[in-house]
């Protein structure tokens, strides 16, 4: 291909980006375009149609923007969207939107980054009791649940006799179809309640736990499941994400005490013999 | 490659219906589309629904992201990646939207339009013919929706979208419903869209919902029945330039599979 664009369409496409992504108003409760803040020279390039003005039809393409890309962070994000409620969760992914806007083809990827940039934001705003704790703790479900389910497929670890022999001093290689996540609130059980489809509805934060819960999120096959974690063993999968496991053992023996430490103890080899049947590892690292 | 039979009907697959499909293949949906896109990455679901697809009907390509018109290079990684995906499904065609998605570096996701001008039919039917080359399979244009138009367009959007395809040598996968939305936001004829298409050259019809909005403009959102004038539309372009594949689209509030696949039966009436 050797011709290069007309200059004009660069110019009229760098003016078009720039209208669709103004940001939308939410100061009157809705969300509603901001015609006034268009370009100029692309409100008068503009016709205007029998049913409205140039700015009347360039704020289609505007709220068609944010609405789609607040559609596929609801989709990746659902537990949060319907814990903060929908016009207040549209406010928090457009200030993450125009921080870092899309770049790829792939609309999914709109959303990559949003739990963490929930976990640094100074100032959310979610009506009614949601400690903003809880939803960053349901952001890193919700981005669990994604991860696991877009991972490739990757055969479960089968260790030889030989590997088993030497398993102690090496690392365990994480599987990308495994997630650790954990909880305040029984935000598990509540994501695991979802459909598909997000509704505008508000959900109830559960009744806060006595003490943080741990739990595996696990696809196999095609199937997402969720596995609970006790107390130790979730420290000992912790561990064994940078450690080989006899210093993941080590360290995570030496932090427990009482009924903690006698059931890692007593149950570390099911714990291992369970974690290869559900493909928590790949391999050794 | 696969052929698709001329009067076949095809269903966009979308995960709501997946399980449905599962436990029985209606014999309604003679192919499948997939928004090529949504297969793209590494995850493995999607792939392995694909090869069990595969195994029951012909699968075509749908795509969003090519930037046709875009003034950014044709993303030639993206392209590579669409290429495999079909040759993996050996799909009997590729299509992908006359329009622009990206700017600047950034991606908007969305079907955008541009003045309907001569130097720009020369400039996008010379990525489109690239595109159907580098495919090494029938390409398909699909014609837009659109809300807004400019003062510097000198061409109809027929004429613009009639002359991209001849130049280019490639093919119209026309979207019917989008010739009625636009017809209705620009105040035109349908059937003189209609007249200016060359039915031989096309792949593939769509058709799906669209939402009236209190001012007059209607949307197109894929998230109800296509609506009576539509179909009407849809059976003067049959009795025009019949058989053509028909697919139906439906990306929101998408109801059980029997809904959908009962809509899609109201194409062989509309061809009686």
């Amino acid at each position: 291909m050797t011709r290069a664009p007309p200059p004009w369409l660069v110019t009229f496409q760098r003016h078009f980006s720039e209208t669709i992504r103004t940001p939308l108003d939410a100061s009157s409760g809705t969300l509603r375009a901001q015609v006034h803040r268009y370009p100029v020279a692309l409100r008068d390039a503009t016709r205007a149609g029998p049913q409205g003005g140039p700015e009347a039809r360039l704020a289609v393409y505007n709220r068609q923007y944010w609405f789609r890309l607040f559609g596929a962070l609801q989709g990746e994000f659902p537990l949060v969207a319907q814990l903060m409620g929908l016009f207040h969760f549209n406010q928090a992914a457009q200030r993450f939107l125009l921080k870092h806007p899309p770049r790829g083809v792939d609309l999914r990827l709109a959303a990559q980054g949003f739990a963490p940039w929930l976990g640094g934001v100074p100032s959310l705003e979610a009506p009614g009791a949601v400690p903003r704790e809880a939803l960053v703790q349901a952001a890193a479900i919700d981005a669990a649940w994604s991860d696991v389910w877009m991972a490739p497929e990757v055969p479960a670890w089968s260790p030889r006799p030989e590997e088993l022999a030497h398993v102690d001093a090496r690392r365990l290689r994480c599987s990308p179809t495994v997630r650790l996540v954990e909880e305040d609130w029984a935000l598990v059980e509540l994501r695991r309640t979802l459909g598909s489809e997000v509704e505008d509805r508000r959900l109830a934060l559960p009744p806060r736990h006595a003490r943080p819960r741990a739990w595996a999120v696990i696809r196999q096959g095609a199937a997402l499941g969720q596995l609970a974690l006790s107390p130790a063993r979730a420290s000992l999968m912790r561990a064994l994400e940078t450690k080989t496991l006899g210093h993941a053992l080590a360290e995570v023996e030496a932090s427990l005490d009482g009924e903690d430490r006698a059931a890692l103890l007593r149950e570390v080899s099911g714990w291992m013999a369970e974690g290869r049947r559900l493909g928590f590892w790949s391999g050794l690292a | 490659m696969t052929a698709l039979p001329r009067a076949a009907l095809g269903l966009g697959l979308r995960l709501p219906h997946v399980a449905a499909l599962e436990r029985e293949w209606p014999s309604s949906v003679e192919y499948v589309e997939i928004i090529s896109e949504n297969y793209l990455s590494a995850a493995a679901p999607p792939r392995q629904r694909l090869e069990w697809v595969r195994q029951k009907v012909p699968i075509v390509l749908h795509g969003v992201g090519l930037n046709l018109l875009g003034h950014e290079p044709i993303d030639e990684a993206y392209l590579e990646q669409v290429a495999r995906l079909a040759d993996s499904v050996d799909a009997p065609f590729v299509t992908d939207h006359l329009s622009w998605g990206r700017a600047s570096g950034l991606s908007h996701h969305d079907l955008l339009p541009v003045p309907f001008r001569p130097e720009v039919v020369a400039y996008a039917a010379e990525r489109a013919a690239f595109v159907q080359a580098r495919l090494g399979r029938p390409f398909g244009l699909e014609n837009l929706s659109t809300y807004a138009a400019f003062h510097e367009s000198t061409m109809t959007e027929w004429a613009f979208y009639t002359s991209v395809v001849r130049e280019a040598g490639c093919s119209f996968m026309l979207d019917i419903n989008n010739v009625y939305v636009s017809s209705v936001n620009h105040h035109f004829d349908p059937r003189t869209y209609l007249e200016a298409i060359d039915f031989g050259r096309v792949l593939q019809v769509h058709m799906a919902g669209h939402e009236p909005q209190p001012d007059g403009t209607i949307i197109d959102t894929h998230d109800r029945p296509v609506l009576p004038q539509v179909w009407h539309l849809y059976r003067e372009a049959w009795l025009r330039g019949g058989p053509f594949p028909t697919l139906l689209e439906w990306d929101g509030h998408i109801p059980p599979l029997a809904v959908a696949v009962a809509e899609l039966e109201k194409a062989r009436e509309a061809r009686r």
